[in-house]
């Protein structure tokens, strides 16, 4: 449906999109994770039609995008401060995009069911600058889905908002999502709303996608150091190749020595950072490991271990004690 | 504060302006009720053609001033570039310096094309080109207000509901007329009625630069008082100014009222032209500034270092070159010369006028200051009504005086004391808001480690206040020096001050007096800039 082939842009001269490219297909939502200033509004400015990439082309259905001016696109756009029109009230805000595109006979039933649809019966006539954070965005969403948009995107639409509200508005987005079955593209930082409301999570880091998957993929095999990081999965450590057999290979870590299957080539002796998650069953290798710091979390024990990395145990071991940790290693990029 | 404390706080500044404004106020409204002098179609037929001029010439000005003033609010507002922030106060200073310096220094732009045009200033037919150069002062004076009011507004707008509006299908035309301009409209109309104002009532400017062939209600007031007397139709004349500077500041506060709050983005939107047409904008707008802005300030202090002119008494050639004459020519009290007396005296008499001024206006200012610091109902009544100068021109505070007062004008004090009334309001609302601001505890706390009231105000308030007085001080002082309309009906021919002077040496045919009108009026470019440095000085020590 939509298509981004090697979109790129920079900012004063530093790239800040490089060759981005990945397909939205029809009923599937999109969830952008990045951390701020990684682009990711601009990539949705430049969806929209608002800025203009420096090369790359858009396709939505297989026309080139190039030549459409935004308000002929029928994307829609809801913003983290919501750009509600001030001077207009919460009809007059919602039936915007029905005005500019004279659906007048329409207007007020529709107006009247998108209200319903965010759960605002009977607002029409209040003025916007009353309402609450929550009430402003189920407004602008409204605004946005009054227009029958082909595709909906949300740059952090819920990052001014406290957390109960944060969690009811995303499960109100994910059905409204799913009943309507439009396309969208959602922005955020946060990688829990991301994975809540996503089929398909991409990570943008650097102007680039070092990642892209359905949640449980992307959460399971990070695949760089970058990514893991990102979704702050588990200990990242250094091990140092000491031998390869194809694409087993051994490493030697501060918590011992250990064979890793590792399908990116290197040679012997070089280092390789490898993420190390604590299991309980299953497939596992052992480590020892020096206990350093022991922290109480309400069911189980943070062992904290001098490198830095920290491991959760059911019972507190001593501090300066050496305990055994059942753990995963998976080598990153 | 007990009631009677309040009361004994509330007498000097009351009675001041009860003997000095209300009552000769009312004298003008009685003199101005009269049916005879309603009714009389001479009086009429003056005054409808007064403020037809009066609403003619303001409203051209406003709409001039708005030609520079919204493309300048782009700029400001949309772009970054070198020396921003400079040009920006540059645009700022004509709006403080008083109307004899503007008018003057543009007179000074066109005298040095035209050397004999000081001869055709005055008592002429009225001509475009006098008009234009009005028009143009009013542009000069009141742009900074389109800037500053519209271009908050600008940098304001959130450029995400362009977004919003593009995207729900509005095309740049709709996002122009449905999101920007009803946003941007209480800003406008603000800054319009403001400027609108300021052009009416606008007196020095139009006489310096017009003379009295440019009968706006203001300089009709002038005329009918010295030139031509009639003091009745000059007090109805000052009557009908009054109402509609009053109907203005009503709708302009409401305007304000009624002015939508907006969220301001969190970044500026300002930065650097990119495309060619906005690079293309950008420094033809600056030229321009730059040029309007600052060359009636240049050419005026060179124009008092400047012989353009044959010599004296000789019908020859023009002579060309630096002179120091007209600065010289300032301190020789010289028979058959404008004044009975060395002009450098006029200087004298300013700054003796303003340093009273200042003194009085201080003296009268801080009981009402202190009163109005902690406000009970008293003082909602009375803060309207020390404000009601300020809706009276400072031609018609003369009027009041001349009608009340009469023969005791001879005394020079009436000069200083109609600067008070000027300065006065503004006086209070400088002390007011310092005095409010030194909590009771720190005042209580002294007292408890046993200082007496007087050591109290000395130790606690005055340390804290003695910058909101020099700036009140200053303030004072500034208006005083730079005060036109007033001093013209009340000041004694002996007794000129210093835009008296530049008034009459302009006014005179003659090189050396041009000359030294221009001297004068640099002078006073001088000492108003000083003070307005030092008053910027104060403010902004204050805001770090």
């Amino acid at each position: 449906m939509l298509e981004l082939i090697n979109i790129s842009k920079s900012y004063e001269q530093t790239p800040l999109l490089k060759n981005i490219s990945f397909q939205l297909n029809a009923g599937e939502t999109i969830g952008l994770l990045g951390a701020s200033g990684s682009g990711k509004s601009t990539l949705l400015r430049i969806i929209a039609g608002l800025e203009s990439p420096e090369g790359g082309r858009i396709l939505f259905n297989g026309e080139d995008l190039a030549p459409r001016p935004p308000h002929l696109r029928d994307f829609g756009l809801v913003f983290q401060d919501y750009a509600l029109f001030p001077h207009l009230n919460v009809f007059d805000n919602v039936a915007f995009g029905l005005k500019m595109k004279n659906i007048k006979d329409e207007m007020r039933p529709r107006v009247t069911e998108m209200l319903e649809t965010v759960n605002l019966q009977g607002f029409e006539n209040r003025k916007v600058t009353g309402l609450s954070g929550g009430e402003q965005q189920r407004v602008a969403l409204a605004r946005a889905l009054a227009i029958h948009p082909r595709l909906l995107m949300f740059d952090e639409p819920l990052g001014a908002l406290d957390r109960t509200l944060k969690e009811d508005l995303l499960n109100e987005l994910r059905m409204i999502l799913h009943k309507t079955s439009i396309p969208a593209i959602y922005v955020t930082h946060d990688q829990d709303e991301a994975f809540a409301i996503a089929d398909k999570i991409l990570l943008l880091h650097d102007g680039e996608i070092i990642r892209a998957g359905s949640p449980s993929e992307v959460w399971q095999h990070p695949g760089s150091i970058h990514a893991a990081r990102m979704l702050g999965i588990g200990n990242i450590i250094t091990g140092k190749i000491e031998s390869m057999e194809g694409g087993m290979k051994t490493v030697s870590t501060d918590l011992g020595v250990f064979r890793v299957e590792c399908q990116h080539a290197r040679k012997q002796g070089d280092m390789v950072p490898l993420l190390i998650r604590q299991t309980s069953g299953g497939e596992n290798i052992e480590a020892q490991i020096q206990v350093a710091d022991v922290i109480f979390k309400r069911d189980e024990f943070e062992v904290r271990v001098k490198n830095g990395l920290a491991f959760r145990v059911e019972n507190a071991p001593k501090i300066g004690e050496v305990i055994r940790v059942k753990i995963q290693m998976e080598c990153l990029e | 504060m007990k009631p009677i404390h309040r009361i004994i706080l509330w007498l000097p500044p009351l009675t001041f302006l009860l003997v000095f404004f209300f009552y000769p106020l009312g004298n003008i409204l009685n003199l101005a009720f009269d049916p005879t002098v309603i009714l009389d179609p001479n009086n009429l037929r003056i005054t409808y053609h007064a403020t037809r001029f009066t609403f003619y010439q303001a409203i051209l000005s406003t709409l001039l001033t708005f030609l520079l003033g919204i493309p300048s609010a782009i700029l400001f507002s949309r772009f970054d570039f070198r020396g921003k922030s400079l040009l920006r106060a540059l645009t700022a200073v004509p709006f403080m310096l008083p109307t004899v310096v503007v008018a003057a220094a543009f007179n000074s732009v066109i005298g040095f094309q035209v050397t004999d045009y000081k001869l055709q200033v005055f008592d002429l037919q009225p001509s475009t080109f006098n008009f234009l150069l009005i028009l143009s002062a009013h542009v000069f004076y009141n742009t900074t207000i389109v800037i500053r009011i519209v271009g908050n507004a600008l940098s304001r707008l959130d450029p995400k509901l362009e977004g919003a509006a593009r995207s729900l299908g509005a095309d740049r035309f709709h996002v122009w007329k449905d999101i920007t301009l009803p946003l941007l409209r209480p800003a406008l109309f603000a800054s319009a009625l403001l400027v609108f104002m300021f052009d009416f009532t606008s007196f020095g400017v139009i006489l310096l630069l017009g003379g009295t062939s440019f009968s706006t209600l203001e300089v009709e007031i002038y005329l009918r008082v010295l030139k031509l007397p009639n003091l009745p139709l000059a007090a109805l004349l000052s009557v009908i100014q009054l109402i509609f500077t009053i109907i203005f500041a009503l709708i302009y506060s409401r305007a304000v009222h009624h002015a939508s709050t907006q969220t301001a983005p969190r970044f500026s939107l300002a930065r650097p032209p990119k495309k060619l047409s906005e690079r293309f904008f950008v420094f033809t707008l600056y030229a321009l500034l730059i040029l309007f802005f600052l060359l009636p300030l240049i050419s005026l202090p060179i124009r008092s270092l400047t012989r353009l002119e044959a010599d004296r008494g000789q019908r020859g050639e023009i002579q060309y070159g630096f002179t120091v004459d007209y600065y010289r020519e300032l301190f020789i009290n010289r028979r058959g010369s404008v004044f009975y007396v060395p002009p450098i005296q006029a200087a004298a008499n300013s700054l003796g006028y303003a340093a009273l001024t200042a003194l009085f206006s201080l003296t009268l200012g801080y009981p009402a200051a202190y009163a109005l610091a902690k406000p009970s109902r008293l003082e909602q009544i009375l803060d309207p009504l020390i404000m009601l100068p300020l809706g009276a021109s400072a031609v018609m505070l003369g009027l009041g005086f001349i009608i009340t007062f009469g023969r005791m004008l001879a005394s020079p004090f009436f000069v200083p004391i109609a600067h008070t009334l000027i300065a006065l309001p503004f006086v209070i609302r400088t002390l007011q808001p310092a005095l409010a601001s030194i909590p009771n505890r720190l005042r209580e706390s002294a007292a408890m480690l046993g200082a007496s009231p007087f050591r109290v105000w000395q130790t606690v308030d005055f340390p804290i206040l003695s910058r909101a007085t020099i700036s009140a001080a200053t303030f004072a002082f500034t208006v005083s020096l730079g005060e036109f309309g007033a001093t013209l009906l009340l000041t004694r021919p002996e007794y000129p001050t210093i835009p008296i002077a530049i008034q009459r040496f302009l006014s005179q045919p003659g090189g050396l007096n041009y000359g030294q009108g221009m001297a004068m009026a640099t002078l006073l470019l001088v000492l108003t800039t000083a003070s307005i440095m030092v008053i910027e000085k104060i403010r902004i020590t204050e805001e770090f």
